[in-house]
């Protein structure tokens, strides 16, 4: 798994977002963070306050898109924000992912608002471990 | 009431910097209020029912949240976005609360806080007496 480079990868990542991202808004939500192990990605985002079902997550070609929305709070009669800190709206965000990471294997995971996507290597691209016989 | 809030508000510690699990975070909060009820909203997510903590002290309402880091041991960020660590924040109500009528319900990652207002707060006709 290549990262030697991580700058390449970070400015991948931001033309993707400009690509996808369309109007105002931060294209910047939801946050992630990736983490790696041998053979494995690991990405994570905080969107709390989302229904699962209403998650929408993509792969294709190798461009992973996470896409949904947060609703905000309807108000009532009388009611009205003295405090108004969370954002809400659409949100669309898009990363290329490294050529080796099998699309089709890629899970997906919503629990108390935190997203967890494992994006395992394909087999193919998987290190092996070459055996050295002595003499 | 909303001066109130702002006034006192932000009693959380200030954050350790540059760590990527930093103790304390303030979670982003909607206060929404009618004549009867605030209604508290506050992102926290990885908390669930279990971890978050709300209490009611006179005015002041502290709620906290602890997070589990949600990634095994072994891996190695390559970008990181965004901090993980517990959450905590204080609030100074301006009205009194109904105690045993406050909700907490905690989903997705959002406590719902619904703290009514308690009657004595609320206008009440006084009437007056000739001798």
């Amino acid at each position: 798994m290549l990262f030697a480079n991580n700058y390449y990868f970070d400015r991948l990542r931001r033309e993707m977002d400009e690509l996808f991202s369309g109007l105002a808004h931060s294209s910047e939500f939801p946050p992630v963070n990736l983490y790696t192990k041998e053979n494995e990605l690991v990405m994570t985002a905080d969107i709390p306050g989302l229904e699962a079902e209403y998650l929408d997550i993509n792969c294709k070609d190798n461009i992973l898109t996470i896409r949904g929305e947060r609703k905000p709070q309807e108000l009532g009669e009388n009611q009205s924000y003295i405090k108004c800190e969370r954002s809400c709206g659409k949100f669309n965000r898009a990363f290329s992912l490294p050529k080796d990471i099998d699309s089709e294997k890629i899970e997906a995971k919503y629990k108390n608002g935190v997203l967890i996507l494992r994006l395992p290597v394909a087999e193919a691209a998987k290190h092996k471990k070459i055996k050295v016989s002595g003499e | 009431m909303k001066h109130e809030i702002d006034k006192k508000e932000n009693t959380v510690p200030k954050p350790k910097p540059k760590h990527v699990h930093e103790k304390n975070l303030m979670p982003h909060v909607d206060i929404i209020e009618n004549g009867a009820n605030i209604l508290v909203l506050a992102d926290m997510p990885g908390v669930d029912e279990k971890s978050v903590e709300v209490e009611l002290e006179r005015q002041e309402l502290k709620i906290s949240g602890k997070v589990t880091p949600y990634v095994p041991e072994g891996y190695t960020p390559v970008f990181t976005e965004y901090k993980q660590g517990n959450f905590q924040r204080t609030f100074t109500l301006g009205d009194s609360i109904n105690r045993s009528g406050i909700k907490a319900v905690m989903k997705n990652g959002v406590l719902r806080l619904t703290l009514p207002k308690s009657k004595d707060v609320q206008p009440r006709k006084i009437t007056v007496l000739s001798e």
